[in-house]
């Protein structure tokens, strides 16, 4: 079932909206305006030979949509799929590619001054996959560089 | 009134309106009084006609019978590709010549 | 009375020039046909002509209606066989035909038109080929006429015209003053009225009451008698006149009475007016017009083509869409207003469903078949020729491949471009052509093509093909290269050379082709349309354009298959047939060939591939009790298992009682006989499922680069389905080409006689565990009571024939369940360094050939070479000398160590294609102590030896291999003074005595099992030594040549 994720409207220059979501125990973001939307992780169909990130392809709205998991690509351990569980689709490039991340959280308003660039590792996971950091109230939220998380390049099947 | 012009044998008549049953009246009569004068082979000259009526089409009926009674003949002289249909569908075209030019 | 509706007249322009596409072609075909006139087709094509004039008729398009009413006549009469359809004739019709088409194009404008070259050509046409009969016809009169009424007198032709033309026959009396003048028309209009809905055969003006002429009255009735011609039917003829029902009469042709020979003048007036008639008397103003000139057949003057055609199959399918999509609003909205949510879910993801299926079929009904394109060509072949006196022949493949509309608009220009191109410069006169002993009439072949999503179309001439180096030339006299460039340039990108902007190959642009519209805005046109080109040429020969355009709205007919849990489409275009083989029939119909299964189909050997396997997945059966997708345990094809497959069986127990054999779905194999290019193999599927066309969809990034696949689609349930790239996973799967395979010179039968293979024993300890033993090593194989066995401080021995064999118990030696309590048992001997020992096989199974090639991973220990499956069982293979090593460490102490000439260790070059005997005897060799180095194939031992940093000491060489076998890599070894003293040692698996002769002639030294690591390791000490020995001697030869 989907669930449009409104992109509401454009603060002033220096906010930013973050779709979170938890891979882990980290809670991670993309920025609102490069998230398409966010579905269950239904049913997916394996690709046969593809690269170990590529989780399947599934059937959105009419287009074959590749999901990938990130926590093969952050270099995380593999978890079992709770109905937790769910694609958020981005855009990148033209083409439309889903992240299987294990729970939603909630979309935070943040200032962009107050993102601070990555560390070099944050739980094991290269930093080159991230943005910024942001504190939160509780924890830290960390941005995602989606085009360095979706980048194939170097990747063998 | 008419106008009229003497081309060897034939006398050109030149209607400048439409022969249409309002005018036919006065045509008739004309018509009538060109060939009371002795011009019994008449050619009119449809140049200055803009519509023929049905009436307006018997005339040249009427006046090809006149005509021909007396020993004459009537031409038609037409430019227009319309009219020349007209006679043509209509016929009269076998009864008198249309033609372009004498 | 006109219709001057905006909506009508387009709905007549896209009707006509829908009419109007087929007619060139079939005029074409008609001149083809000649004097064996095809009625059907004919009629055809009059009818299409028929309804263009009868609807241009009701809009007032005159001069369209004039043309085709020209157009009429000449179809009639050869319809009426009283016309052959010569050459010229044809090009008459083909030319009004062009321009009627012109007509329509611009219909706004077609009445300002001038057509009367084209009618007066058609004239001309009937006049001059008018047969006997038919001027008879002309003269014969027949009376129309009800009695009482008044009659008229028409030739019999006319008569006959009108019937052929479909119209009725009515005579309309009308009172030109009630009907005309007093409803405030004119008998213009009347006439203009009456030639739009028909035509007036006859028509009579009833002038009786002029008779009194001018000085009579001026009537109030002229009556007008129309004998008129028309499609329309009465009621409606009535109603446009406005004519009461007893002034119009239905003429009955057959009811016209002949009128006798009379009135000679009279028929001679008619003769000359039939042939005239029945063209309406219109004739064109004498303004200035514009010229309606033959619009050149292959420019594409479409006006703006706002308009489709989709299939009623398609729009019921939309149609019902719509309506679910209705239903599935009607219960949202329900549930919504209701408050509830709980089914919220499942009304969404129909919804979802339904919304893609009408995506996807609304995105249809823009495809078109490329065959609307193509229709054009054989028109411009032939025009085109004819104008170049050239012979060309087209031949047009592929028609129904569907493309979008907007590609399909798109690519006619380039392709025209193409085929002109062809003509004019490919394809070479006819007397140039049988010159060069070829046929004089060219051929040009047009071809459109799915391949792997993206649709080919290649346009193939056999003319005279593209001069590379004269392309060059032109290229470095315009300037575009440098001569340095056109010297390094291949052949290849020389021919490309006529995709550079600014090149024409003829000298003066020939108004065909030429005029700036070069290969270069092809190009560029078919890349805009994000596809490529490229040439293939012979001088002499001919040339090949293939355009491929990935489009991946793609429609393709498929078949949809399971391998494993997923559905997998196969497009039906690489699909060459079905093959089913039932269960009893595998053993028999499937062999072996090397380590390939293959089938044998109608005298071929066809390799065979499972789909899962080739997917990397597990393949699956579907149980249909209870239906469930199954692990399929059969590992190998001929599996002896099936059909006594434990479920299989079960579930027929279970029905009728008692086990019954029988051919079961789940034992049947379904195998698809696939094609890609010159590859041919057979994909063996879990299940068949349905035909169906698929919208080609691409795969992201992620797989662009996965050969098995060509993309992706989404089937009816809504589920994705992979399109299978059957070229790339015959290539993943290391399937060759079959010529590849003979060129080998392999021996291709049922029986694997070859190198790759050996001889094992199969034997079991505990019965649930099989092993196998390589029977080159083994000496005897004794029948023992188990009494027999002694044990001796702990050691197991047989006494036996007055010795002891130390015997060796497997349980004890590797992971493996312990034996059974038999009182009979099987002992295995073999030897190892000079002593015998044996290994305690309980059971025996079988001696089987077994390839090579085995699992070296899965049970990889001390004492285990490796696995494979025999008789679906997996064997594990007994290294006996490792066992024996690890049971009787002490008997190999004294292993002589290995030195070469200088002290150092030595290094062997081992030469061996198969890549688990390589990995056995490299180990073999360096558990010895050596250094080895191990290659593939001879070329590259051959390589390896030049390579100035390594020094080799003894080659270790199989004798079968791909490009250069044992023997000639041993005659090269000893040929070169470099290398001639390398002692070879050569490992086969058998050799007649004829081939260790060769052998030993080509310089091969010794000659030993591959298997037989003792006697291996023997002969290699024993060359290094007679090596270093004479090394020794050389070395010390002085340099004055005395000997020691």
């Amino acid at each position: 079932m989907s669930t449009a994720v409104e992109t509401s409207q454009a603060h002033a220059a220096g906010e930013a909206e973050i779709a979170t979501f938890y891979v882990g125990n980290q809670l991670m973001g993309v920025n609102i305006q490069q998230v398409q939307e966010i579905n269950r992780h239904v049913k997916v169909t394996a690709v046969p030979h593809a690269l170990d990130c590529v989780r399947g392809v599934i059937n959105l709205r009419g287009e074959v949509v590749t999901v990938v998991d990130l926590r093969t690509i952050l270099g995380l351990e593999q978890t079992e799929i709770s109905d937790q569980s769910r694609n958020v689709i981005v855009k990148s490039r033209d083409e439309k590619i889903g992240l299987l991340v294990d729970r939603i959280a909630d979309v935070e308003s943040i200032r962009t001054e107050e993102t601070e660039p990555p560390p070099a590792n944050v739980s094991g996971v290269d930093g080159r996959f991230f943005k910024g950091i942001h504190k939160l109230e509780s924890e830290l939220l960390v941005i995602l560089d989606v085009e360095e998380v979706l980048s194939t390049e170097g990747n063998e099947p | 009134m008419l106008q009229t012009e003497q081309l060897d044998e034939m006398l050109v008549v030149k209607p400048d309106g439409d022969i249409v049953a309002s005018a036919l009246e006065s045509f008739r009569k004309e018509l009538q009084g060109l060939i009371e004068q002795g011009h019994v082979n008449l050619a009119i000259d449809l140049d200055g006609v803009g519509i023929i009526d049905s009436k307006g089409l018997a005339i040249f009926m009427l006046c090809h019978k006149s005509l021909t009674a007396k020993g004459g003949r009537l031409v038609v002289l037409t430019g227009n590709e319309d009219f020349k249909q007209l006679f043509h569908v209509m016929r009269m075209d076998e009864h008198f010549t249309v033609a372009g030019a004498l | 009375m006109s219709l001057d509706n905006e909506k009508i007249i387009e709905e007549f322009t896209v009707e006509s020039q829908e009419h109007l596409a087929d007619v060139e072609n079939d005029l074409l075909a008609i001149e083809a046909a000649g004097a064996d006139i095809d009625l059907d087709l004919v009629n055809k094509v009059f009818r299409a002509v028929h309804s263009i004039k009868g609807a241009s008729g009701f809009l007032g398009f005159t001069t369209i209606g004039e043309l085709s009413h020209s157009l009429e006549n000449i179809l009639n009469l050869i319809r009426n066989k009283e016309l052959v359809p010569t050459s010229a004739i044809v090009d008459a019709l083909l030319r009004a035909a062009d321009a009627l088409r012109g007509l329509i194009n611009d219909i706004h404008h077609s009445n300002e038109a001038d057509v009367s070259e084209h009618v007066d050509a058609l004239k001309k046409v009937i006049a001059g080929e008018t047969s006997q009969s038919v001027r008879d016809s002309l003269e014969q009169m027949v009376r129309i006429g009800e009695p009482g009424r008044p009659a008229f007198e028409v030739s019999k032709h006319t008569l006959e015209t009108q019937k052929r033309f479909g119209n009725h026959l009515y005579t309309l009396e009308f009172d030109l003053i009630a009907d005309v003048e007093d409803k405030g028309k004119t008998p213009l209009n009347l006439v203009k009225e009456l030639m739009a809905l028909g035509e007036m055969v006859e028509a009579r003006l009833d002038l009786a009451n002029c008779e009194a002429g001018l000085d009579g009255e001026i009537p109030d009735t002229i009556s007008f008698v129309v004998l008129f011609g028309t499609v329309v039917d009465v009621e409606m003829l009535a109603d446009a006149f406005e004519l009461t029902p007893e002034r119009v009469h239905s003429i009955d042709i057959e009811d016209a009475l002949p009128v006798p020979a009379e009135a000679e003048s009279h028929r001679r007036e008619e003769t000359e007016k039939a042939v005239d008639t029945p063209v309406p008397p219109d004739v064109p103003a004498a303004e200035p017009k514009k010229e309606v000139s033959a619009t050149a057949a292959g420019a594409s003057p479409k006006p703006a083509e706002t308009n489709i055609r989709v299939s009623v199959g398609l729009l019921d399918h939309l149609m019902n869409l719509a309506g679910e999509l209705v239903l599935s609003r009607n219960q949202l909205i329900q549930y919504v207003s209701s408050g509830r949510l709980d089914g919220l879910e499942s009304i969404a993801s129909q919804l979802d469903q339904i919304t893609s299926e009408l995506q996807e079929s609304i995105m249809q009904t823009r495809m078109q078949a490329i065959g609307t394109v193509f229709t054009k060509f054989p028109r411009v072949v032939r025009d085109l020729s004819g104008k170049l006196g050239k012979q060309c022949e087209l031949t047009l493949t592929g028609k129904e491949v569907e493309l979008d509309k907007s590609i399909i608009e798109a690519i006619g220009d380039p392709l025209t471009h193409l085929v002109r191109n062809s003509i004019d410069h490919g394809i070479e006169r006819p007397d140039q052509r049988t010159a060069k002993g070829k046929n004089a009439t060219g051929t040009i072949s047009l071809k459109a093509f799915h391949q792997a999503g993206k649709v080919n179309i290649a346009i193939q001439d056999d003319g005279a093909g593209i001069n590379g180096d004269k392309l060059k030339e032109k290229a470095v006299a315009k300037g575009l290269i440098t001569s340095d460039q056109a010297h390094e340039m291949s052949e290849r990108d020389a021919v490309r050379l006529i995709f550079h902007p600014g090149f024409s190959m003829a000298e003066v642009v020939s108004d065909v082709s030429g005029r700036g519209v070069g290969m270069d805005v092809v190009k560029t046109n078919i890349e805009k349309l994000g596809g490529t080109v490229d040439i293939d040429t012979e001088v002499g020969v001919g040339t090949t354009v293939q355009i491929k355009l990935p489009l991946t709205l793609a429609i393709i007919p498929s078949l949809v298959v399971r391998g494993g849990e997923d559905r997998f489409a196969i497009p039906q275009v690489n699909i060459s047939e079905l093959v089913r083989i039932r269960p009893n029939e595998v053993a028999r119909k499937i062999e072996r060939v090397k380590d390939a299964e293959v089938l044998r189909l109608r005298g071929n050997l066809l390799p065979l591939l499972r789909l899962s396997t080739a997917m990397g997945m597990q393949s699956k059966y579907l149980d249909p009790q209870p239906a469930e997708l199954k692990d399929s345990h059969r590992e190998r094809i001929v599996d002896r298992r099936e059909p006594d497959d434990a479920a299989v069986v079960e579930h027929e127990k279970s029905r009728s009682g008692t086990p019954r054999r029988q051919n079961t779905a789940a034992g049947a194999l379904n195998i698809i006989v696939v094609e890609a290019g010159h590859l041919r193999y057979g994909l063996i599927v879990d299940a068949l499922h349905d035909s169906e066309e698929i919208v080609v969809k691409p795969l992201g990034r992620h797989m662009k680069d996965s050969p098995c696949l060509a993309g992706a689609t989404i089937l009816g349930n809504g589920n994705v389905a992979l399109i299978l790239d059957v070229a790339g996973i015959a290539s993943k799967s290391q399937l060759s080409a079959p010529e590849e395979d003979t060129a080998r010179g392999e021996k291709v039968s049922g029986e694997s006689v070859s190198d790759e293979s050996q001889s094992v024993l199969l034997f079991t300890n505990d019965p649930s565990e099989q092993f196998g033993a390589p029977m080159g090593l083994i000496t005897r194989i004794e029948r023992i009571r188990s009494e027999q066995i002694d044990s001796v401080g702990g050691q197991e021995v047989l006494q036996y024939r007055g010795s002891t064999l130390p015997l060796l118990t497997l349980e004890s030696q590797i992971k493996a369940k312990p034996r059974p309590e038999q009182p009979k048992l099987y002992v295995v001997v073999f030897s190892i360094s000079g002593r015998e020992v044996g290994l305690i096989a309980p059971q025996l199974v079988d001696i089987r050939e077994i390839p090579a090639e085995m699992d070296a991973v899965t049970f990889s220990e001390p004492g285990v070479l490796g696995s494979v499956i025999a008789d679906g069982k997996t064997t594990r293979l007994i290294d006996l000398f490792a066992l024996a090593e690890k049971a009787h460490p002490e008997w190999f102490a004294d292993r002589q160590s290995v030195e070469t000439t200088q002290g150092e260790t030595p290094t062997l070059l081992l030469v061996e294609d198969s890549g688990f005997f390589r990995s056995q005897l490299t180990s073999f060799m360096e558990s010895e102590g050596y250094q080895v180095v191990a290659c593939e194939d001879g070329l590259v031992a051959w390589g390896t030896l030049q390579d100035p940093e390594q020094c080799f000491d003894l080659v270790v060489t199989d004798i079968e291999m791909p490009n250069m076998n044992g023997l000639g890599l041993a005659r090269k070894i000893k040929g070169d003074p470099l290398f001639a003293h390398l002692p070879i040692v050569a490992v086969t698996s058998l050799a007649s005595e004829e081939d260790i002769q060769r052998g030993f002639e080509a310089g091969i030294d010794d000659y030993q099992i591959k298997l037989d690591r003792e006697k291996l390791v023997a002969s290699v000490a024993r060359h290094l030594k007679a090596a270093k020995l004479k090394a020794g001697v050389t070395a010390e030869q002085p340099a004055t040549g005395i000997r020691s």
